[in-house]
């Protein structure tokens, strides 16, 4: 019953404390971004720069995207965003600072802590930078409802995160109908040279849990823990799922196998491994319900079908 | 009968400039010969060339009649011994024991064990230089005059047919002083080593040289016995004028002191 | 002897007994069996616990145990262990071989530049990509072990046009080199943005997910090392001794201090393709062996080796253990015991490096 209630709250979002919100649609703006700080805009933005995928997406999907002038060389989706002007990768030690004022924005979507320095900056030569922060679904939409208010489509963003809401809801709804003792045991594997997995404060991990699965590392508290193969080992997860990043070992079942002691893991031996896209799955961003959707399915695939998805 | 060791126009020195220029001495089995000179003289050079140390820049060193760099590292070191004058030590340092064994690795080689004779050799020549009772000592516990005769103990244990001492008498006090020279006569005595000694204190020099090599201004100044080269005529040109050589009363041999210039 | 007992009550030794002066026969078997224990311990500790009856029943793959733990004791727990203490003990000796070449305390296996070769290797196989591995080990053990190497030859070359071959230059070009490295290795991460916790974990060192085609590959290697450098042990305590005493002792020093960085690179190149950059073990194994057992080495290089060895086992129990199951880099454990134990060295000896 507990569980369920945190369920829920997680779905329709506490209020998200970090967000003040001027009533009307009208110019100008103020919210408190997700590092605090206050962020004010006159009017609205017609040249925004996006710091993050994550940003990129939100923007394009509140069909701002026509107003998007400078991206990262990591903003692979929507394919329109891929020709917008590059202003570096994704880390703050390789986004071009003289790009993004070059390309003279009135509104900069940056990432969390660790692009504050550079966000910082931009902030002191007078432009406006909302840092965003999403630690979970209830921010998600915070965040979007943010980026609305602040480009002007607060319509768009309701009717996006109200969409995604019922999504959620439904893939929340199919996981209560399994019984606890047919909950699969998960490994979520980020890398393998360190062994990385996910934690429970993880996106990643809390996919999993909202989708009914039961993280093995769920106990950690750490986001991306580097996990001793002897614990994985030892808690036998039933699936095995990853992301089919191009980098760091495939997840195959010969390539587990080859693994010294990983053949008797029950994942392993029935070969229930499965690699889903990287993007839905890791950025915190529109897609991150598909990438739900797809852990779900991955897991349980009888229930999606069941439900005539 | 044939010198164990001798020059032939021998120039050495470091780097440019050579050191000293075209020395000729020979050294017989049996025998002690002093170098001595002035500081700078090139005694040390000419050790370390003497001990294939150094590369000749000119001329050429002969063992028993071939020239040392045309024999092996090892080979030069099974005859010819070293005990220098100082070894900057590291933090860690042997045990005195461990030290004077080093000197049998010409003889049994760097990889294989001691034999009882190895030992043997090493219990002795501790012995000769009175340090048996600081076998285990580490050398950084040792004083200085300890561990000239450690050094000295290590090139005894080379049972060579040459020993060259760089100015083994120094940190020491008289009681072994007067130890050592009577040990380099033994040396040259009993054990039939050719002896090339290099001595700052004059003092020492007749009592335990038979020949006497004056090294100064980059030459070899003269080379006679004791009573021919320890001499005011011969040495004041190299030393100055504030030296005065006597005869020791007992046993004639010549004794050079200082002579403070006259005040008042 | 009055004036003997104030030196040595000066230097801070205790008494007049040397350290040195210990028989190695009790200590060595001592030693010994603490390394055995050690071993046993790292099978029986780490994220699942097992008792010493457990641990028996999974060695001898009796079916009446639980097969969990017979694999976790037998693919993984196993040859960590053996290859921790293969690691151990080639860090120690290689570390014990150059502070004798150099004559410095402080001198580990990394000093000339082993550790930044490796690095830039393993950069570099990851920034461009590299699949080819060797022996089923992936591509990143034989980039870092040819980095290492790459790097010391430079070095060497480095110092025999530069001054001489005297030591000094040979440091000098090393440090050179390693700084010219490091900046490299920063400079291709920053360009190809890759991950960094990669490299950053591989630099810290782990043995994560080692098993026994890593030992398979490291032994002979660490065997040749072993071997050669325990027939140097007379010759480098000729060269402790100083280069002019060694000369005249008739020792083909130059050839000698090859042969020795030569060994000694083999061992830290293998430890470091195995395992990663793992620090410390290399430069405190020698000291505590020094302390127990004085400074010659045919005593000192195999005490040495027994110590690494046994250190290293309890780092890698310390690195599975502490936050389980979260694991920690061990190199970051090794550092943790190293600095304390320097503050110790440094108070017990008087500033006088053991």
């Amino acid at each position: 019953m507990l569980r369920r209630l945190a369920v829920l709250a997680i779905v329709w979002g506490l209020p998200a404390s970090t967000a003040t919100v001027r009533a009307a649609e009208s110019w100008p703006q103020v919210v408190t971004d997700g590092l605090g700080r206050s962020v004010r805009i006159e009017r609205k933005p017609l040249r925004v720069v996006s710091m993050t995928p994550a940003n990129t997406e939100i923007l394009f999907a509140l069909g701002a995207g026509d107003r998007v002038v400078g991206v990262t060389s990591w903003c692979t989706y929507p394919e329109e965003a891929k020709s917008r002007p590059k202003i570096g990768g994704f880390a703050a030690t390789t986004i071009h600072l003289e790009a993004v004022v070059a390309l003279r924005p009135d509104l900069v979507i940056a990432g969390d802590e660790a692009q504050s320095l550079v966000a910082g900056t931009l902030a002191q030569l007078g432009i406006p930078v909302l840092s965003v922060k999403v630690r979970d679904f209830a921010g998600l939409y915070a965040v979007i409802g943010q980026v609305g208010q602040l480009v002007g489509e607060r319509e768009a963003a309701e009717t996006l995160v109200g969409s995604l809401r019922r999504r959620v809801e439904v893939v929340v709804a199919r996981s209560r109908l399994i019984p606890p003792e047919k909950r699969l045991r998960v490994y979520w594997e980020v890398f393998d040279a360190p062994v990385m997995s996910a934690g429970r404060t993880s996106m990643v991990g809390q996919l999993i849990e909202l989708a009914g699965g039961i993280n093995v590392f769920a106990d950690v508290r750490e986001e991306y823990p580097q996990v001793n193969t002897e614990a994985v080992v030892a808690r036998n997860p039933e699936v095995i799922l990853g992301a089919d990043m191009t980098q760091g070992g495939a997840l195959t079942v010969e390539i587990l196998r080859a693994r010294p002691g990983w053949s008797t893991i029950a994942a392993v031996r029935e070969g229930r491994i499965h690699t889903l896209p990287a993007d839905p799955t890791s950025r915190p961003g529109p897609r991150l319900v598909d990438g739900l959707e797809k852990v779900a399915a991955a897991l349980y695939p009888q229930t999606a079908e069941g439900a005539g998805r | 009968m044939s010198p164990v060791l001798e020059t032939e126009a021998l120039s050495c020195g470091y780097g440019e400039c050579p050191v000293l220029v075209d020395v000729g001495l020979q050294v017989r089995a049996g025998e002690v010969l002093a170098l001595i000179g002035p500081n700078g003289s090139g005694k040390t050079t000419l050790l370390h060339t003497l001990d294939r140390l150094l590369r000749p820049m000119q001329g050429e060193v002969r063992l028993e009649g071939r020239s040392i760099w045309g024999l092996a590292p090892r080979e030069v070191a099974r005859m010819i011994a070293l005990a220098p004058q100082r070894e900057t030590q590291t933090a860690w340092p042997l045990t005195v024991e461990e030290a004077v064994a080093l000197g049998r690795a010409p003889h049994r080689g760097w990889l294989l064990p001691f034999t009882q004779a190895d030992h043997g050799a090493v219990s002795l020549a501790m012995a000769r230089m009175g340090v048996e009772s600081l076998a285990r000592r580490t050398l950084s516990t040792l004083s200085g005059g300890e561990v000239r005769r450690v050094l000295l103990a290590r090139a005894l244990a080379q049972s060579p047919r040459v020993m060259l001492l760089d100015e083994p008498a120094t940190y020491l006090d008289l009681h072994y002083q007067a130890e050592l020279l009577g040990l380099v006569r033994s040396l040259a005595r009993i054990d039939g080593m050719a002896v090339v000694l290099t001595v700052h204190d004059l003092a020492l020099v007749a009592p335990c040289a038979d020949r006497v090599a004056l090294l100064a201004g980059g030459r070899l100044c003269a080379v006679g016995t004791p009573a021919e080269v320890l001499r005011a005529e011969v040495l004041i040109p190299v030393y100055g004028p504030h030296l005065e050589v006597l005869i020791h009363p007992g046993t004639g041999a010549p004794l050079v002191l200082p002579r403070p210039p006259m005040t008042g | 002897m009055n004036r003997s007992r104030e030196f040595s009550a000066a230097a801070g030794t205790s008494g007049t007994e040397p350290a040195s002066g210990r028989r190695l026969g009790g200590w060595s078997v001592l030693l010994g069996v603490t390394l055995l224990l050690s071993m046993a311990a790292s099978l029986c500790l780490g994220a699942v616990t097992l008792s010493f009856e457990e641990l028996w029943t999974a060695l001898r793959r009796d079916p009446a145990g639980e097969a969990v733990q017979q694999v976790i004791l037998w693919d993984l727990r196993l040859p960590r262990t053996l290859l921790a203490a293969a690691v151990g003990a080639g860090l120690a000796i290689a570390g014990t071989a150059f502070q004798a070449i150099f004559r410095n305390a402080l001198a580990d296996p990394y000093v000339i530049g082993a550790s930044s070769g490796a690095a830039l290797g393993t950069t570099l196989a990851l920034t461009l990509g590299w699949s080819t591995g060797f022996a089923g080990l992936g591509p990143l053990p034989p980039a870092a072990f040819l980095g290492a190497l790459a790097a010391v030859s430079v070095a060497l070359l480095l110092a025999e046009t530069g001054g001489g071959s005297s030591v000094t230059s040979l440091l000098l070009a090393g440090t050179a080199l390693g700084a010219m490295l490091s900046a490299a290795v920063s400079f291709l991460l920053l360009w190809r943005d890759q991950p960094w916790f990669q490299v950053f974990n591989w630099l810290l060192g782990s043995f994560s997910g080692r098993g026994w085609s890593h030992v398979a590959v490291a032994w002979p290697y660490f065997a040749v090392s072993f071997v050669v450098l325990w027939f140097t042990a007379r010759p480098l305590d000729a060269l402790t001794s100083g280069e002019e005493t060694a000369r005249s002792l008739g020792l083909r020093v130059r050839a000698v201090r090859l042969l020795v960085i030569g060994a000694a690179t083999l061992a830290a190149g293998v430890a470091v393709a195995m395992s990663g950059i793992i620090g410390f073990v290399g430069l405190i194994a020698p000291h505590i062996a020094r302390l127990l057992f004085g400074a010659g080495h045919r005593r000192l290089l195999p005490a040495s080796a027994l110590l690494g060895a046994i250190l290293l086992v309890w780092a890698d129990i310390g690195a599975r253990s502490v936050l389980a199951p979260v694991e920690v880099p061990v190199g970051i454990v090794t550092a943790g015991i190293g600095g304390p134990f320097f503050l110790f060295l440094l108070k017990r000896r008087g500033g006088r490096l053991a």
